[in-house]
């Protein structure tokens, strides 16, 4: 939207969509064009406008003639007016890098009528709120806006190789981009020349190259500075990079900016806070990484990559979550209805067990801004529908997904954990082709694959692949999850716990790995143990019934049947809220009747109640008949008792302690028998 | 026990020959429409066991093919509008499915119905779709009595076919009698113990009387003559609750005359229904009346020579009765002409070679059986008599065990685990079965004596002496059981009721067919004298006493002993009057 506006103003000319997605594609890098010509950018709006009092340097003016006609021209082409400022800019050498000075509001800056550093001034605008002229769309839109050929056939050589530059640069091709990037460099100096290389070289790979090539700039800008980190990181340079970005985020709330930010593009203080963030996170600094992402979202909310970390990593407990998003500055920064839709989006993404009916409601919003077959809001769908065990639902879903978004990364995780649930054993195993085929540099891939080998049962092959995932990205969490998994199917409890340990430092705010911890501490008979890791699972989210039907289980074995058959009750409710198949919940109502049988012998009929209603459920268990039979054996109801246990051994024939009940049932109901029929004598 | 309570043979609704037929036409193009393919087959039959007399020729043409196509189109599209109201884009794919159900791919059939709506094409996707799970299940578990047997397998499709028909069945959108007939199959696979199964096959057969099938399952449902005759009184007044009736009689083990007064319930131009015919050879050979009831199944193949169904329980018979082996090699050899993969060929094949002796070929034949048919009761039964033969108690343990899974009312798989487990000294397990048994034939001797005997043994005396007295009120007790079952009961009464004790004493020795010189007879004059003794009858004691002396041997000695204790006894009396003078 702002897009247009700005069009409308500029160029009077509309932009096609497609142009406008490319936009926003590159936005973040375009704006350093803006940047380093700003002062540039200033003068033709001075030229126009005159509003701004800001005066230029003379040697500009020495270029005026082509001012004449600003809206017609390109403004990145103009850039060669700089040309001749940069060389006394690098011949200076650069003051030491800071940057509060310099990180005041553009307007502050232009009213200083500090010029005489550019770069500081490219700075300026990049970290505060781009004007109007100064959008960062409007370089991409010049360059890709070849349209206005009348006054490129008028152009110099090198801003005519800039245009090639940019051309190729956008059409992706970056050999080209280089070579005449690398000539107009050479050719001009300039050091928007040299960033733009180093931002084409960076898009080759070439991180190294890159970054030498900014090495000089980096000092003297902001921008060139991210890049570098950017680059650090690439090479897995993190201290290097966290060098580069400071440990800490220099920019303290009272340089924050008050204005509305609304036809602004991500601020770059956003961006350089999530990059400190996600260096911190690679070197397993969660606590720092996670302030440093909610710093990043304070000052824009819409640096969505802080928030994809913060949330799709579960660095924050369920409530914790749902506080800070909700009471991020939406408002302050952007419009209203901007404010709204951004808040829509992320709500909707938050965790599903709790405020439910908020998400709901969030989605449906979303839904009225016509986003109903967005990915992200389907997954956001699917997410609900899988916390909620309904997973033939979610996989309607993901695979409606998949099909218009293939091996959307944040979709496969889901799609291939429904797979693994509905024992869809050929379609997961196609999928996990498929990937290896496409994309195997992706974790996820591997993740499939050991899926797969999971649902098989070869663990051995699955935990191979599981740590393949795992290895590939040491912050995969899934794939630790199944690596835990594949252990714990074989009773290896404390493996199973050292990698869900491994899950749980990833997961902070998830109760996830510890609800697993949990389990494998009560299997192991280690009540203790499991008390504590199932009441911080219990403490992390309050919507699991899954975490109450461990808490009732642990409340079973330590005998305090009252306060397990609460649980198991609160975990039904729960469920029951959910909507899923009860099915899934099977094993719940088994405990429930468990606990109610050993309540003694005025519960055995509730026990029986909810054995049968297990029967009843799929196809039917043994262990359900067989408690069923042992519920009347207690109530010496011989002849049903012995009716269930030979029911239960014609399932599972060789089930030693239902023949050995059965035997005893058969005794003592004969004995009894002829003990009444005795004492009827008497 | 007599069925008829409550009803009167006028309750059963019969129509005239003609009526009769065109109903039952009509049924049978209902069925074959839905691809139960055995109701079919059993309406047909029943439609053919009609005399054929009285044709009306206003409605047969002379070319009777067209005629009859022509009657089935008009019925079906008349049908079509009363009951199903199919739609004609339905119809279609309704055409397609049946195509591929009758060359069984049932997936494919169920999956071109997916969208349909009418009953009868919801009925062919349901009942596809289970039969394909079925087939899976087949497939899926392993070989019959092999390594792998041990777990059963469920039909894996019915679980959500059952939540689908669930939901109609909340909106009311299961009125149709075949729905609910299949939707109570299912439910009858997943929980055979649930009470309200035979409410749902009521359900059904009330729907629609004529599926066979569903009176039949309805008939499994049943296990007692109670349950029977309360589902009698709610049988809607229709001629097939009579032949349902007829079925039950034979299933529940009636007696020939409670058998025989139900046929005469049918108008004679039933006489010749096969059907009938079957179950009354079925009744002879449960009432183990062989000879008429092989001459009932040589009446029937005369008449259907290529017939395979039933023919296990004629082969049955044939094994059963000495000398018949040559009939028995004929029958096996007919039956594997006609079709060599039936269950029932197979049984008669098992039968045959049993009979000569080649326990393991037989065993084989039946295991095959169970291949074609995991349900077939006869194979698992029969393999258990084989296994017993061949000491193969584990075999045989889990052959019979799936007898009574298939069909709890085969009182002969009862029975053979009660002799397994009294053979493998587990008594209380045989007792149970036992117990099982004699309920289902609670005239017949045999399980009493045995489960007296173990109750005997494990000092159960109450118990036992009710099994003796029971076995001896049954008529079909041989001479030689009688005797020892007779002085069972007279030593058990020794300690418990001496004066039934003498009383069976007395009826023992006064059997002829008692051995002068038997065991038995001393013990009886043992006992007699020391009880008249007791009662001071000094003639009576004496008179035992001097036959138990003529015995010789240590019996002589207690005549001796006894007589001297009644001088003694009579001496003190004596002693004691004096004094009291």
């Amino acid at each position: 939207m702002n897009t247009n506006v700005n069009n409308d103003n500029i160029h009077n000319n509309n932009p096609t969509s497609p142009t406008m997605s490319i936009n926003n594609i590159i936005s973040p890098s375009n704006a350093n064009t803006n940047n380093t010509n700003h002062n540039m950018n200033n003068n033709t709006n001075i030229g126009t406008n005159a509003t701004n009092p800001m005066t230029s340097p003379p040697r500009r003016l020495s270029n005026s003639p082509q001012f004449l006609d600003p809206l017609a021209t390109p403004r990145s082409f103009l850039r060669n007016i700089s040309s001749s400022a940069t060389p006394s800019l690098i011949a200076t050498p650069p003051p030491p890098f800071k940057y509060p000075q310099t990180l005041t509001s553009s307007q502050n800056n232009k009213d200083n009528n500090q010029n005489a550093n550019l770069s500081g001034n490219a700075d300026n605008i990049f970290a505060g709120s781009p004007m109007l002229t100064n959008s960062p769309y409007y370089d991409a839109r010049t360059s890709m806006a070849s349209t206005l050929s009348s006054s490129v056939v008028n152009l110099k050589l090198d801003d005519k190789l800039r245009y090639w530059r940019q051309d190729a640069y956008l059409k992706n091709l970056y050999e080209t981009a280089a070579f005449w990037g690398n000539k107009v460099m050479t050719i001009t100096g300039d050091s928007n020349d040299i960033y733009w290389l180093a931002q084409i070289y960076y898009n080759m790979g070439q991180y190294v190259r890159a970054q030498k090539l900014i090495w000089k700039l980096m000092d003297t800008s902001v921008t060139c500075r991210f890049l570098a980190a950017k680059c650090c990181i690439k090479q897995e340079k993190y201290q290097e990079a966290l060098e580069l970005l400071g440990e800490e985020n220099p920019f303290t709330d009272d340089y924050r900016l008050e204005v509305k930010n609304t036809e602004g593009g991500i601020q770059l203080e956003a961006s350089m806070c999530y990059l400190r963030g996600y260096a911190f996170s690679q070197q397993a600094n969660l606590d720092c990484a996670k302030k440093c992402f909610k710093e990043a979202l304070e000052s824009d909310v819409k640096c969505y990559e802080a928030f994809h970390e913060l949330i799709g990593n579960h660095m924050m407990t369920a409530n914790e979550e749902w506080d800070f998003i909700t009471k991020l500055k939406y408002d302050e920064q952007l419009d209203r209805e901007e404010a709204e839709f951004v808040k829509m989006n992320y709500i909707s993404m938050l965790n599903k067990y709790d405020h439910l009916t908020e998400i709901k409601a969030a989605r449906h919003e979303l839904e009225s801004w016509r986003l109903s077959n967005n990915v992200d809001v389907l997954l956001s769908h699917a997410d609900e529908l899988y916390t909620q065990c309904r997973f033939k639902e979610c996989f309607e879903i993901t695979s409606k997904v998949l099909e218009f978004d293939t091996h959307n990364p944040d979709c496969l995780p889901i799609h291939i954990v429904c797979l693994h649930e509905l024992r869809e054993k050929n379609k997961l195993f196609l999928l996990a082709h498929e990937l290896v085929e496409h994309s195997p540099d992706m974790p996820v891939t591997w993740f499939g694959v050991g899926c797969y080998n999971y649902l098989v049962g070869k663990n051995d092959e699955a935990r191979r692949y599981f740590s393949k995932a795992s290895t590939m990205d040491s912050h995969f969490g899934p794939a630790w999850i199944g690596f835990g998994h594949s252990f714990a199917v074989e009773s290896e409890h404390d493996q199973a716990i050292t990698a869900y340990s491994t899950a749980a430092k990833l997961y902070e705010g998830s109760h996830i790995p510890s609800l697993f911890i949990g389990m494998q501490h009560l299997q192991a008979n280690n009540i203790l143990s499991a008390d504590e890791y199932l009441s911080t699972s219990s403490k992390l989210c309050e919507g699991d019934p899954l975490v109450y039907n461990e808490l009732g289980v642990m409340f079973y074995q330590k005998s305090k049947y009252a306060d397990a058959i609460d649980n198991f009750r609160r975990a039904l409710i729960l469920v029951d809220e959910t909507k899923c198949r009860p099915q899934i919940w099977e094993t719940t109502w088994m405990n429930l009747g468990h606990a109610f049988k050993r309540m003694g012998q005025v519960d055995l009929d509730a026990a029986i109640n909810y054995f049968q209603k297990v029967t009843t459920m799929t196809t039917p268990s043994p262990s359900a008949l067989t408690a069923i039979g042992y519920c009347y054996h207690v109530k010496e109801e011989y002849e049903e008792a012995i009716l269930y246990y030979h029911e239960s051994l014609g399932i599972r024939p060789v089930d030693p302690v239902t023949q050995d009940l059965l035997e005893r049932c058969l005794e003592e109901m004969i004995l009894f028998v002829n003990e009444e029929k005795e004492n009827e004598r008497v | 026990m007599n069925l008829e309570t409550g009803l009167k043979p006028s309750c059963y609704e019969f129509f005239p020959v003609n009526e009769m037929k065109k109903v039952l036409r009509e049924a049978a193009v209902h069925c074959s429409e839905r691809g139960l393919y055995f109701s079919t087959k059993w309406i047909a039959e029943t439609l053919e066991g009609l005399p054929d007399q009285p044709i009306d020729t206003s409605e047969m043409d002379i070319s009777i093919d067209s005629s009859i196509q022509e009657n089935i189109y008009t019925l079906s599209s008349t049908l079509d509008k009363d009951l199903t109201n199919i739609d004609p884009a339905e119809y279609d794919k309704y055409l397609l499915s049946k195509s591929y159900y009758d060359v069984k791919e049932f997936d494919r059939a169920a999956y071109f119905l997916e969208s349909c709506k009418s009953s009868k094409c919801r009925f062919l996707r349901i009942y596809s779709k289970y039969l394909a799970g079925e087939k899976r299940k087949d497939e899926e578990s392993h070989d019959i009595m092999g390594p792998m047997n041990d777990l059963k397998t469920f039909n894996k499709e019915i679980p959500k076919l059952m939540e689908e028909m669930e939901s109609w069945r909340d909106s009311h959108e299961m009125n149709d009698g075949f729905l609910l007939y299949i939707y109570a199959v299912m439910r009858k696979q997943l929980y055979p113990q649930d009470k309200n199964l035979k409410d749902l096959f009521l359900e059904s057969v009330q729907n629609f009387y004529y599926n066979w099938s569903a009176w039949v399952e309805l008939g499994e449902c049943i296990n007692n003559k109670d349950m029977l005759r309360d589902v009698l009184n709610r049988l809607p007044n229709t001629f097939m609750s009579l032949f349902f009736k007829l079925h039950m009689s034979v299933e529940l083990q009636d007696l020939p005359q409670a058998f025989i007064d139900i046929v005469a319930e049918f108008p004679p131009e039933y006489v010749n229904n096969r059907f009938l015919q079957t179950k009354q050879a079925t009744m002879y050979y449960n009432n183990r009346d062989y000879d008429f009831s092989e001459i009932t199944f040589d009446r029937l193949l005369k008449s259907d020579p290529y017939r395979i169904d039933d023919m296990d329980i004629y082969s049955n018979v044939l094994y059963v009765v000495d000398g018949k082996s040559a009939k028995l090699s004929i029958l096996a050899h007919m039956c594997v002409y006609s079709d060599k993969f039936r269950p029932e060929t197979m049984c008669a094949l098992g039968n045959y070679y049993s009979s000569k002796g080649e326990r393991e070929k037989a065993i084989s034949y039946f295991r095959r059986a169970l291949q074609i048919d995991q349900t077939c009761l006869s194979a698992w039964t029969l393999m258990g008599h084989e296994y017993v033969e061949i000491k193969n108690t584990h075999a045989a343990i889990i052959s019979y065990k799936r007898a009574v899974e298939v069909n709890p009312k085969d009182y002969r798989a009862w029975c053979g685990l009660g002799q397994i487990y009294e053979l493998l000294n587990m008594p209380f397990y045989a007792i149970y079965y036992y117990q099982r048994s004699s309920a289902l034939r609670p005239y017949d001797a045999r399980m009493w004596l045995r489960l007296a005997a173990l109750y005997e043994q494990q000092c159960l005396y109450v118990e036992a002496i009710k099994g003796f007295s029971r076995a001896l009120e049954s008529k079909d007790i041989d001479d030689n059981n009688t005797i020892q079952a007779m002085t069972k009961l007279a030593k058990l009464y020794e300690d418990y009721d001496p004066e039934k004790a003498a009383v069976i004493w007395l009826r023992l020795l006064d059997r002829d067919d008692l051995h002068e010189d038997a065991d038995e007879r001393k013990d009886g004059h043992k006992y007699l004298a020391s009880y008249y003794k007791e009662k001071g009858e000094i003639e009576e004691c004496m008179k035992h006493a001097d036959i138990l002396s003529e015995f010789g041997g240590s019996s002589k000695e207690d005549a001796k002993v006894i007589v001297k204790e009644l001088k003694q006894s009579k001496k003190s009396s004596q002693d004691e009057s004096i004094i009291e003078s």
